[in-house]
């Protein structure tokens, strides 16, 4: 019966929710763990190195991100991010190529595959130069543990993606059941 | 012969060294880290301080206190005595406060190499100073400059690691008034990883130690802490002797320990991260 193969939709949308929820938990834990290890790092460099030394007084007056988000969009709805070190191509769909914080917005693209353009751009100087060469192990750490963040963070924003395309798949699928089988009395 | 000179120095000196080992005297104590490690936020830190020497330093400053107005407050007030002891200084003193500024007024250049090479001319002439003067101020100012040397080498030679500085330019970068001229230089600029670096200390009766108490583990001591303790060490014994500069100098660093370590608490506090809050180095 048309009503038992949806059930049986229904019920593994289910599942593959609740395991995306499980997921997404276990990676913002990771994600926050990342983030106050990164922090509790600066401030070792900032005891080794003197504390005016790693802070806003030495950011580059141009700065360019070492990491780009790129984002498709799939032909049910369903979106993907994922990230990409500047200066590398993809070999397959590029979204926008927008330069994304871990705060910032990301801008949607409807995506219909599109050619690689052309790269030309010489990937970025390391922040860390920004702190001189000879850099405490500390402040090496720090920029390991915000990366690892920024791969989780694309994860996350994937997962959450997935989640809500998800409910929404189980909202329409419980509406069809309900035409199929009207309640009983 | 020697009399006399002690006799002489407090004629010129005296108000400036009692000055000082007051100052000393005011520096935090075991019982006051104790208590800034218990405070919730940073303005429970703030209150705290108020009983120390510190006063109310943080009086007039904008809320939400943060932990870099609390490190310029405090560097302010460092300035504020050295200015005074350097202002209120007769000669020969004079001329020990203009070589005795610390790394941190040299922070104008960007260049590496540049700020690494001024620094060890920096050193270089100031132990020459030191020792020139002679007497009681150059036994006491020598062997602890000697150790700033070796240890400016060892920690370039760390951080150098893995980086674009090749080994001849590390070389260039090594102040030469350390215990580790000329044999240990040579042999720690070929250092490639920190157990060659180790085995270069092993060969040094003061260093050897150091390095043993260096632990691998990401929550153990780092080669910077265990050479912060013996700053803080050799800094205070400064103070055992009397009649000589060097407790100037002493203070000086001193109290940027102190800062170091009041600006650790703080950022421990307002990051919540209560588990590494006692690495600080106690002084008194």
């Amino acid at each position: 019966m048309a009503s038992r193969d949806l059930r049986a939709e229904l019920d593994f949308l289910l599942l593959q929710l609740l395991g995306d929820l499980e997921q997404l938990e276990a990676k913002r834990q990771a994600l926050n763990a990342r983030v106050e290890e990164g922090w509790l790092s600066l401030s070792k460099a900032r005891y080794a190195m003197g504390a005016k030394s790693v802070g806003p007084l030495q950011y580059a007056s141009h700065m360019e991100p070492q990491v780009r988000v790129c984002t498709s969009e799939a032909q049910d709805g369903l979106q993907k991010f994922w990230m990409v070190r500047a200066g590398t191509q993809t070999p397959e769909e590029v979204g926008s190529r927008e330069a994304a914080f871990l705060s910032s917005a990301l801008r949607r693209r409807k995506g219909l595959p599109r050619t690689p353009e052309p790269d030309s751009s010489p990937a970025p100087q390391n922040p860390l130069k920004w702190f001189g060469i000879l850099v405490p192990h500390s402040l090496r750490q720090a920029q390991a543990s915000f990366r690892e963040g920024l791969q989780l963070a694309a994860d996350m924003a994937s997962l959450q993606s997935r989640i809500n395309w998800g409910r929404s798949q189980l909202k329409e699928l419980q509406e069809k059941l309900k035409q199929l089988e009207p309640r009983a009395p | 012969m020697l009399e006399s000179a002690e006799l002489n120095f407090n004629a010129d000196h005296g108000y400036l060294e009692g000055l000082v080992r007051g100052c000393k005297a005011g520096l935090l104590t075991r019982q006051d880290y104790v208590n800034l490690v218990q405070c919730e936020n940073l303005e429970d830190l703030k209150i705290h301080l108020q009983t120390t020497d510190y006063g109310n330093f943080l009086a007039n400053q904008a809320t939400p206190l943060t932990v870099s107005v609390i490190d310029t407050e405090m560097r302010k007030k460092l300035c504020r005595e050295f200015e005074y002891f350097r202002n209120h200084s007769l000669e020969p003193l004079t001329p020990f406060f203009q070589d005795c500024t610390s790394e941190n007024a040299l922070d104008e250049l960007n260049i590496e190499i540049l700020r690494n090479k001024l620094y060890k001319s920096y050193i270089e002439a100031f132990y020459k100073f030191c020792k020139n003067h002679g007497d009681v101020t150059a036994e006491v100012m020598c062997p602890i400059l000697e150790f700033e040397a070796d240890r400016r080498a060892f920690i370039i030679t760390l951080n150098s690691f893995g980086t674009e500085l090749s080994k001849e330019d590390r070389e260039t970068l090594y102040p030469t008034c350390g215990k580790l001229f000329p044999e240990g230089l040579r042999l720690l600029a070929q250092a490639e990883d920190f157990e060659q670096m180790k085995r270069v200390a092993d060969s040094y009766g003061a260093y050897k130690p150091l390095f043993e108490a260096v632990s691998a583990s990401s929550g153990g001591k780092t080669l910077e802490d265990v050479f912060y303790e013996r700053e803080v060490q050799m800094n205070l014994l400064a103070f055992n002797r009397q009649f000589h500069y060097g407790v100037f100098y002493a203070y000086t660093k001193l109290k940027e320990q102190e800062m170091r370590n009041i600006v650790w608490i703080a950022e421990c506090i307002s990051q919540r991260q209560r588990t590494k809050i006692n690495s600080y180095i106690p002084i008194l």
